[in-house]
């Protein structure tokens, strides 16, 4: 009971809503992470500040970049009923997103004003990480903060007009 | 003409001829918001071989801001310009305020959305519709903790829902 009202009230939330709101629900379950990267109780640590449901256990392992993990514990979630179908879409979308390379995204969008180009090989998380780590060493933290705005984006581009 | 242009989109997200299709509702009907939102996000995304790229991206921008201002400032098209100023002109702060007053209007329509939902239920009257009112009652007051106009009609909820016992009277 009390996950389905949370998933509700994060799905009204979401409805309303822009790239903004969604890439909060990832930065908020790492938050504990960051701090305890590289122990081995990263996944509890998550599950013990959040309240142990499904979905934030799956929010740490996707802010993890432990992407089969999380899909896994979806596919257990929404077999179980403890994850709706269409919030398990949305996280898979998320997995794929941070999965994409930034040379993936459109032609037009690769011609933005300083595009970043030698950043193409790489994915959205591999990005993130660059920044959360500090390492300017391919790029400056301008050019990564662009690349994952750019790679944020097609969620909100793709095919959804509000 | 907006649906036929979205179905050619369907089949190549990448179709130019959903450009030409919106270009000529425009020039029908300029302050049609939907096509202009529409438009411009596609201008960000198709490649024409016979536009520069920072041509596409200002005339993109003209058509958001356009879309500001023919919707009186509606939440879509505020973050809808937000995010092109974000994320492709480098204007966080300026983008912000947008996001910040897209995001005033939506709370606004949410709180009116919920009011009349827990109406509805509220006024059917069952106990499974009177259980579903005060649900969203308590979701929505959470967000809304001073809204009267949410307070008014969860009021209206208890009592009815104390009077049939799903709720014990203390708690109301």
């Amino acid at each position: 009971m009390r996950v389905g009202v949370l998933l509700l009230v994060g799905s009204i939330l979401l409805g309303s809503g822009c790239g903004h709101e969604r890439s909060g629900s990832i930065r908020e379950p790492s938050a504990p992470v960051r701090q305890e990267r590289g122990g081995s109780e990263v996944e509890d640590e998550g599950v013990r500040a959040k309240g142990s449901t499904v979905s934030s256990r799956v929010s740490v392992l996707i802010a993890n970049g432990q992407f089969a993990e999380a899909e896994a514990l979806i596919a257990e979630g929404v077999a179980s009923g403890l994850i709706s179908q269409p919030h398990a879409t949305r996280l898979l979308e998320r997995i794929a997103q941070l999965n994409m390379k930034l040379g993936e995204i459109s032609a037009r969008l690769q011609r933005a004003p300083d595009f970043p180009s030698q950043l193409k090989d790489y994915t959205l998380f591999q990005i993130k990480q660059m920044l959360e780590r500090g390492d300017y060493s391919l790029a400056t933290e301008a050019q990564l903060r662009m690349a994952k705005k750019l790679l944020e984006n097609p969620d909100r581009l793709m095919d959804k007009v509000r | 003409m907006f649906q036929a242009a979205r179905k050619e989109g369907e089949a190549d997200k990448d179709n130019p001829e959903q450009l030409r299709l919106h270009r000529e509702l425009l020039a029908a009907c300029p302050a049609f918001t939907p096509n202009l939102l529409r438009l411009a996000r596609l201008l960000q995304l198709i490649d024409q071989p016979d536009v520069d790229a920072p041509e596409s991206f200002s005339e993109a921008q003209r058509l958001l801001e356009q879309a500001v201002q023919s919707s009186e400032r509606s939440a879509p098209s505020l973050v809808e310009l937000g995010y092109f100023l974000d994320d492709l002109r480098n204007a966080p702060e300026d983008a912000f305020a947008l996001y910040q007053e897209g995001a005033e209007k939506s709370l606004e329509t949410l709180e009116y959305a919920w009011a009349g939902m827990i109406r509805y239920w509220t006024d059917k009257r069952t106990r499974e519709s009177l259980t579903q009112a005060l649900q969203l009652g308590e979701k929505a007051l959470k967000v809304f903790p001073e809204s009267e106009r949410i307070l008014y009609y969860v009021a209206d909820a208890r009592r009815y829902a104390v009077q049939q016992g799903i709720l014990a009277a203390r708690e109301e």
